[in-house]
């Protein structure tokens, strides 16, 4: 009794120490450790420097193929999400990016100019929709450039434009749910993080592009399925026909041209190169500071509710995997218990073809090419593709450990009359309970983890949240540390369920 | 009554039982002994149903327990069944154990099973370990428990399982003392063992299996001490003595000595031959045998022992020196003052001491 509550007492000690010691790291490092103020030393910033330096660009947009061109010698270093790239350039991790002088006017009009332009613009290109090469888009398409022929010569498209680009325009909220979808419904794939284009405000998506479609929508009739993911992850699901549109920005090249349909051109963008224009921000003190960050990653446009949903979707897809993954690695063990040759070899097929493959893996496959042209939501795909891998492994490990119990046991309770169920449950399975729980809480918490990642099939989960909080405040410090922690507590209340589980069912004298 | 009628049991590459005939009247304990691999644990599977025999039968009161009318579990009732690993349920602290079968398999109220098998536990003077687990007791305790488990479900017939092979020597007394007491009790059964000692005991008839039949069958007077066939006279001959074949290359002096004394250790031979034996063995293997003998063929030696002698009888000597003219002094003196007798036979080529 004593020795339990001892117990009880250090692991949350063992929890407030942890986060405790995590935050007073991050802090530290956050607040104390920034990088020396550069001297006025002369730095070379010039597009023939450029040339051999590092760039940091989005993943599979159109700076990546510009300055892969433009500079063949340069290192090229690819982020997710586009504010990452520019953060990175402001705090001097990467000597220079490349970007839509759009977009970099827009981070300098938040952060306070502190992106500067280096030479003219490495290219002029033309940006439009995407359209995935689909039926439905056929009779789309014609009526979307319709649609913009008339917008561009009655001035619509001006007030759009200046709503969106210029320094003063007033962000308004586009109301979704109240298109009527007499025609259907679109899905809609954006790059949530890629502002004046496309990004979230006030829990909901806006922008340029996302306007230009609405307006569309309202005039044609459609409906519209709005899913926020990043670039990549975009036109990925365009080329395959997950999405019908898709607006981000989109350069038309005529590389893209060979896999996916565009719009008429919406706009005349700029290919820049930047880098940090060595000015920081006026210095807020420590709880200032602190104050700051904290106001604009939760209070400001109720950002806190998109943490609470992200922790909602996160929290689900977890607790369904594991269950529906728990009760189909059972069924898979039981199988592989019975003689049958064909179903163990069945089961030994199945076990070691999703070990092999990262679970990532196994999202992208069900989402692009399994489910491709269903409209299931990504994250009853994902709850799929986590059951699937974690049925696996747990079924791996129970196998392992029922067979592990002492073949006497069987024997002992057949010669006392039991039948093949009944001394399955009550003897063997009980027994090996002990050595499956172990191991099980240890694949339930790599699966909470693991469910990070379904920001890449547009599944709005806590880490893909903190992401697009991160691409509107350009503060990764909080919403990072934010989700470490609320995935560590999770993890560890999952962990000391299990703990409990494990002592009710051990035998030995407690 | 337990009738076997030809029973045979063949598995993929070997048939170890063939034609199995037999009768065990009420109240009979049978041992069933005879070499390794003769069957007899598959003998006991089959009448369980633990294994199902390939042709034959095998008759509970006068019906087949492979006949549709018998429920598996009705036989398995009726037939109970004590391992020799004890196989007590290790999830289930001893009182479970018992009560488990009778509970949730045949309906017994859960508080008379549980006064039964606490008059059990008194019986077999466990009573305070009955909330104990079986990974805290000792082997003979789970031995004494995993019988009472089988007795808890009141079957007609016991089968034990070499109930005493994987005991330490020590606590083999406590398990054979507790199935003495059941047959004086006239419970109905069927043991397979090694030991010897406790067969004669025990049991009022033996099964000497062998060749995949009862190959003999008698009391224990008329198998170990007027055996009649020539497979049951080679075995009774070799329990009572120890035969190993050595190389010298191969052989292990202390293995040997061990293996010696385990033998020596289950007959009544007085202390200080089993010492001086014991001594001998070593002087006389190195000293006398291994000293002529240079090539690697196999040396055979025999020990066998009564109440007041031991012979140690080595053959298959090929360069033994007969006339003893090159062991040197002290060795025969060691030697000569320990034994009573040595008897030389040039032309067997063997050598046997008598101690």
């Amino acid at each position: 009794m004593n020795i339990s509550t001892n117990k009880k007492i250090r692991r949350t000690d063992l929890l407030t120490i942890t986060i405790i010691i995590v935050i007073a790291i991050a802090l530290f490092l956050h607040l104390f450790l920034k990088p020396a103020e550069k001297k006025d030393a002369i730095v070379v910033k010039s597009l023939e420097d450029v040339k051999t330096s590092e760039i940091a660009v989005l993943t599979g947009s159109n700076a990546e193929n510009v300055a892969r061109e433009t500079f063949p010698d340069a290192t090229l270093m690819t982020y997710n999400l586009n504010s990452d790239a520019l953060y990175a350039v402001e705090i001097g991790n990467v000597k220079y990016g490349m970007a839509l002088s759009f977009v970099i006017d827009d981070y300098n009009k938040k952060r306070g100019n502190v992106l500067e332009i280096v030479g003219e613009p490495v290219k002029e290109s033309e940006s439009g929709i995407f359209f995935a090469r689909n039926e439905k888009n056929k009779t789309v398409l014609p009526q979307f450039n319709e649609f913009l022929n008339k917008i561009k010569e009655n001035g619509e498209l001006k007030k759009i434009d200046a709503r969106w680009f210029d320094v003063d325009g007033e962000i308004i909220n586009l109301d979704y749910d109240s298109l009527n979808g007499e025609n259907g419904t679109l899905i809609f794939a954006v790059d949530a993080a890629y502002p004046p284009f496309t990004y979230v405000y006030n829990n909901e998506v806006v922008g340029y592009d996302a306007e230009v479609v609405y307006r569309f929508c309202q005039e044609y009739n459609y409906a519209l399925d709005v899913r926020p993911v990043d670039f990549n992850g975009m036109l990925t699901g365009i080329k395959s026909g997950k999405f019908d549109i898709g607006g981000g920005g989109n350069a038309i090249t005529e590389e893209r041209k060979k896999s996916v349909d565009f719009s008429d051109p919406l706009k005349k963008n700029k290919m820049c190169v930047y880098t940090a224009a060595g000015k920081t921000e006026a210095s807020l003190n420590f709880m200032e500071g602190l104050k700051d960050t904290f106001y604009k990653t939760f209070i400001q446009e109720d950002r806190y509710k998109l943490f609470l949903e992200g922790l909602k979707a996160t929290i689900f897809m977890s607790c369904m995997s594991i269950i529906l993954g728990t009760i189909l690695s059972f069924v898979i063990c039981l199988l592989r218990l019975t003689n049958s040759v064909v179903l163990n070899k069945i089961c030994d097929a199945y076990v070691s073809i999703l070990e092999g493959i990262p679970v990532l893996v196994i999202l992208l496959l069900l989402y692009y090419i399994v489910f491709k042209s269903s409209s299931i939501p990504g994250e009853y795909i994902a709850i799929i593709a986590f059951t699937l891998n974690f049925s696996a492994y747990v079924s791996e490990i129970m196998i392992t450990s029922i067979r592990g119990v002492d073949k006497g046991q069987w024997e002992a309770a057949y010669a006392l009359g039991f039948s093949y169920w009944v001394t399955f449950l009550k003897f063997i399975f009980k027994q090996s309970l002990v050595s499956i729980i172990p191991v099980y809480k240890g694949e339930i918490i790599s699966l909470i983890k693991s469910t990070s990642i379904v920001g890449y099939i547009a599944v709005q989960d806590l880490t893909k949240m903190s992401d697009i909080v991160r691409s509107r405040t350009f503060e990764p410090f909080v919403p990072i540390l934010t989700i470490a922690l609320i995935y560590y507590i999770f993890s560890f209340l999952a962990s000391n369920i299990l703990n409990y589980i494990l002592l009710k069912v051990k035998w030995e004298k407690k | 009554m337990l009738e076997f009628k030809n029973l045979g049991k063949k598995f993929d590459n070997f048939e170890p039982l063939i034609d199995i005939n037999g009768v065990v009247y009420d109240g009979d304990c049978i041992s069933i002994i005879g070499p390794s691999g003769t069957g007899k644990t598959t003998l006991l599977r089959c009448i369980n149903r633990l294994d199902d025999a390939t042709s034959g039968d095998i008759l509970l009161n006068g019906k087949s327990i492979y006949s549709a009318d018998y429920n598996i579990i009705d036989v398995r009732q009726k037939i109970g069944m004590v391992f020799q690993s004890f196989n007590l349920f290790n999830n289930l602290n001893v009182i479970d154990n018992i009560t488990v079968a009778p509970v949730s398999l045949y309906g017994k109220d859960r508080k008379v099973a549980h006064r039964e098998a606490i008059e059990l536990l008194e019986r077999f003077s466990l009573r305070d370990k009955m909330n104990s687990y079986p990974h805290e007791l000792s082997g003979g305790q789970k031995q004494r428990v995993a019988i009472m488990r089988a007795l808890a479900v009141e079957p007609e017939i016991l089968l034990f399982d070499e109930p005493t092979s994987a005991l330490d020597p020590m606590m083999v007394n406590e398990v054979a003392k507790i199935i003495k007491d059941l047959s004086s009790r006239k419970l109905t059964m069927l043991i397979v063992t090694h030991e010897m000692k406790f067969v004669r005991d025990v049991s009022s008839r033996i099964f000497y299996l062998d060749e995949g039949r009862v190959y003999e069958e008698g009391s224990p007077e008329e198998i170990f001490d007027n055996p009649q066939k020539e497979k049951t006279k080679e075995f009774v001959r070799r329990i009572n003595s120890f035969e190993v074949s050595i190389n010298r290359n191969t052989f292990d002096l202390y293995l040997l000595i061990s293996d010696f004394m385990k033998h020596l250790s289950s007959k009544n031979t007085p202390i200080e031959k089993v010492n001086a034996a014991n001594l001998l063995l070593e002087e006389i293997t190195l000293n006398e045998i291994f000293a002529n003998e240079k090539d690697d063929s196999n040396i055979d030696i025999q020990i066998s022992s009564s109440k007041d002698e031991i012979r140690l009888a080595y053959s298959n000597l090929n360069n033994f020196d007969f006339e003893l003219k090159k062991t040197d002094e002290l060795t025969k003196a060691i030697i000569n003052n320990k034994i009573n007798s040595r008897k030389i036979d040039a032309a067997k080529k063997t050598v046997e001491y008598i101690i």
